[in-house]
């Protein structure tokens, strides 16, 4: 199982760096993998872990340093040449095609014939799918259609056309975020039993308390560097959470402290079929509540269930002292609630349209003359939010496709000014934006909480959730588990609760009777 | 590598070109203008090939043909703006005439009878909106299914036969005459110019170009998507309706056939006319001109006496040229960003 020092590793990364438009994903990055060895990758989000696995996968080609492959230098230009060098990755959305069966899915491309031209060899297929799927314990039918199988079986579905393929590393991303808690100890059994069959497993999660089970060493990233390589024996959960943080946190945060003790939203107990579950918290007026978390914790999902997009199943929402009852999102924009998707470019913007009527379609009503639209209102608006929001003024006659993303991002926050919306919930807003943009957001929030507006900010950026927020709520598995004012939480205790490292007898008292501030 | 290249010189002559071309070629960017540009040359062409063209007599003969298909095409391009489509507006248009002619000869008096037509084309509306918007049903197969479905339902209907010898307070819709211009002519008018005001500065039909643009974004804006989906398939098959009933009353009797294939020509004069399938795009003004040079060049093809077979090859060819030309002109949009 453990690495010996004196063997070559089975791949060997050594000062990789790979740089995106205004990004430096990865930066002289070094680590090697072992044959028989379960290797952690760990970092916050954006740190460079998935860069890293796709250049390893050919995905993406680094810019400098070398891949070593059993000691010998490898270039990857394509996928098919990561595999070929015995390399499989499991993605998060899987590559199986759903209206196969299993055995066709594992043979798929390279079909048993019967002779060389001749037809499939149906029986033969089905054979070596059975002695696939015996030697790696999973106990599933050859001939079922992967469209009927769980998230969880086309997981190891997936894992097992990989190793047919006879591959000596696996990359896996994420392969527990979708996967309840026996599914996460039968993929754990699966790994463990490939490495013990002598293949390289890179692990990447966010879960370091999955990570901590599993690993037999593990390679914290930051901002695309590498901070370390530590045994997993060696280290405590709490170093692994420093190295992720590191120590150099800057402070340009404008935060202005608004919060009025009057409550906006009061949520008691909500859950949806969407994964919320039992969700309970208040906002005051001019508050910015934090929602934290990993990424796949549940926090769209209770942005989407306030704001009407997804149906309650339980629990009630107050908005003001008055209860609400949202059955579509415009229920939820005449009650005075804004959202500031996360895809802003997908879910928020209409890129057929120039800035003013992206602002303005809320509230249509409020760009009236008599029975129609005044298109010169719309512009007059259009105007006003530009100049407020200091959007480049090409917003107003050119299509909003054209604008940069900070631009863009202001644009959806003019539609929910100019909508009077009494609570606005952002979900990372600041995502993909420089910093002179992300400031500008900012200083929008601090705005917006001066004249009373409420704010919800979803952000997997922490120290920005920090500074910008004055209470904040950890949210994993689509609950709660803990509500603190921002003061009392260090980047490094968010962490720890959020990756599930801190779970402790009091909160799980809090699971079974609903969070009391 | 190269692509961006280009995209940077065609950015730098875009700057270097003096002020009056440059505002031109925005102008050019608008397909009405450059459809209008190209109708008016078409026309001063024709005049000086055939001295029958310009004539008052052909004018009315184009615009009593355009009748129909522009009227339907006013519906179409809300609904393809909207990521809509229809297929079953032929059959629609046929059902409506057979619905309203029978009626008519079981002596149900001339207004009953039309809001009975128009009633069976509201009803084909909203199952075609309910199984798209609601059931989430692909558009092409869910109106290619109504639109075998209609066609059999009024062949049912009609037991085969074309309903004749309608009476004469029907038929005076599409036969009657206002300052010597036949009826059809104004409804098509009157369709035109308040669909094209109420597109464009209407609160309702701004949703269509929202929906269209960005389905999830429109939900998270609220917009009630569904029901504006609803509302395109119903106002298509409406005005289907009241291009069957002008053509049954010009006729004078119901035809089963009528209306067979007008589901494509208005589809390619709504996108000639600046449309897009991908929705999102287009007017009812330019969705108007593209089916009026596709009857005018009909028309012309006519006076010159060349092969009717020429006919479709020349639509073909100036529906791809469209298209290739809007392609060209988004492309130029993008490398200005």
């Amino acid at each position: 199982m453990m690495t010996n020092n004196t063997q070559t590793p089975l791949w060997k990364l050594s000062g990789v760096s790979k740089a995106f438009p205004g990004v430096q994903a990865l930066d002289n990055v070094s680590m090697s993998i072992s044959t028989g060895e379960i290797h952690a990758l760990v970092g916050e989000n954006g740190s460079g872990k998935s860069t890293l696995a796709k250049c390893l996968a050919g995905v993406h080609q680094p810019e400098s340093g070398e891949l070593l492959y059993n000691g010998k230098p490898v270039e990857l230009f394509h996928p098919f040449d990561a595999q070929a060098h015995g390399v499989a990755t499991i993605y998060q959305e899987f590559s199986l095609v759903p209206t196969l069966t299993v055995a066709e899915n594992i043979f798929l491309g390279r079909q048993i014939r019967k002779t060389r031209i001749g037809g499939i060899d149906w029986e033969e297929m089905s054979n070596q799918t059975s002695i696939i799927l015996d030697q790696l314990a999973i106990q599933i039918e050859t001939d079922v259609v992967v469209r009927d199988l769980s998230v969880a079986e086309q997981q190891l579905i997936e894992i097992a056309k990989a190793m047919s393929m006879d591959s000596t590393l696996l990359i896996m991303d994420e392969p527990t975020s979708t996967l309840g808690l026996m599914d996460t100890q039968r993929l754990q059994k699966l790994i463990r039993r490939l490495a013990g069959q002598g293949k390289g497993i890179l692990y990447i999660s966010h879960r370091l308390d999955e990570v901590f089970q599993i690993a037999d060493r593990v390679t914290v990233l930051k901002d695309g560097r590498c901070k370390g390589t530590k045994p997993i024996s060696d280290i405590e959960m709490n170093d692994v959470i420093k190295m992720m943080i590191g120590i150099d946190i800057g402070q340009h945060y404008p935060k202005e402290i608004n919060i009025t003790p009057e409550v906006c939203l009061d949520v008691r107990n909500i859950s949806t079929e969407t994964g919320v579950r039992s969700v309970s918290f208040d906002i005051k007026a001019g508050e910015v509540f934090g929602l934290g978390g990993m990424v796949g914790a549940g926090r769209t999902e209770i942005a989407l269930a306030l704001f009407g997009f997804d149906t309650l199943t339980e629990g009630e929402i107050r908005l003001y002292g008055k209860p609400v009852n949202f059955f579509s999102p415009s229920d939820a924009i005449n009650a005075g609630v804004g959202l500031v998707p996360e895809n802003r470019k997908e879910d928020g913007l209409f890129l057929n349209f120039e800035g003013p009527p992206n602002i303005t379609l809320s509230r249509l009503n409020l760009v009236m003359k008599g029975i129609f639209l005044s298109l010169t209102e719309e512009e007059r608006v259009g105007r006003e939010y530009v100049e407020k929001l200091n959007i480049t003024p090409s917003a107003l006659e050119r299509s909003v496709q054209f604008l940069s993303g900070g631009n863009q991002q202001k644009i959806v926050i003019a539609r929910w000014l100019f909508s009077k919306a009494k609570l606005l919930i952002f979900d990372e807003p600041t995502q993909g934006v420089d910093i002179g943009a992300k400031i500008e957001v900012y200083r929008v929030i601090n705005e917006l909480t001066a004249q009373g507006i409420s704010v919800l900010l979803i952000s997997s950026d922490y120290p920005e959730l920090l500074a910008m927020s004055d209470r904040i709520a950890v949210v994993r598995d689509g609950r709660i588990l803990h509500i603190s004012a921002s003061e009392e939480l260090t980047e490094h205790r968010l962490l720890s609760i959020a990756s599930g490292a801190e779970v402790n007898n009091k909160q799980q008292e809090q699971y079974a009777g609903g969070i009391q501030i | 590598m190269s692509e961006h290249g280009s995209e940077a010189t065609t950015a730098v002559k875009t700057l270097r070109r003096p002020g009056l071309v440059q505002k031109l070629i925005q102008l050019a960017s608008f397909r009405e203008f450059v459809l209008l540009l190209v109708i008016i040359a078409f026309t001063i062409i024709m005049t000086l090939v055939s001295p029958f063209f310009l004539t008052r007599l052909n004018i009315e003969a184009i615009l009593l043909a355009l009748s129909v298909e522009a009227t339907i095409a006013v519906g179409m391009v809300i609904l393809l703006i909207s990521g809509g489509l229809d297929l079953s507006v032929g059959s629609t248009l046929a059902f409506v005439g057979v619905v309203t002619g029978l009626a008519l000869t079981a002596g149900v008096s001339s207004l009953p009878s039309i809001l009975v037509g128009l009633m069976a084309a509201v009803s084909v509306g909203l199952l075609n909106g309910v199984l798209v918007a609601k059931l989430k049903i692909n558009p092409f197969i869910t109106t290619l299914g109504t639109m075998i479905t209609i066609r059999g339902l009024l062949l049912i209907l009609a037991k085969g036969r074309a309903v004749l010898n309608l009476p004469k307070s029907f038929t005076v819709i599409g036969q009657g005459r206002l300052f010597g211009i036949q009826y059809p002519v104004f409804v098509l008018l009157i369709i035109v110019i308040g669909g094209d005001l109420l597109l464009r500065n209407s609160r309702f039909f701004r949703q269509s170009y929202y929906i269209g643009g960005n389905e999830k974004a429109a939900r998270l804006s609220g917009i009630n998507v569904d029901l504006v989906k609803i509302f395109n398939y119903c106002l298509v098959a409406v005005l289907a309706g009241a291009a069957g009933l002008m053509i049954t009353a010009r006729f004078g009797s119901s035809s089963l056939t009528v209306g067979t294939g007008i589901e494509l020509r208005v589809i390619t004069a709504c996108i000639i006319g600046g449309a897009s399938l991908s929705g999102g795009e287009g007017s009812v003004f330019g969705a108007f001109l593209g089916a009026l040079f596709m009857g005018m060049l009909a028309n012309a093809l006519n006076l010159l006496g060349v092969d009717v077979y020429y006919q479709s090859f020349i639509t073909g060819l100036i529906l791809i040229l469209a298209v290739v030309f809007d392609v060209l002109n988004e492309r130029r949009k993008a490398s200005r960003s």
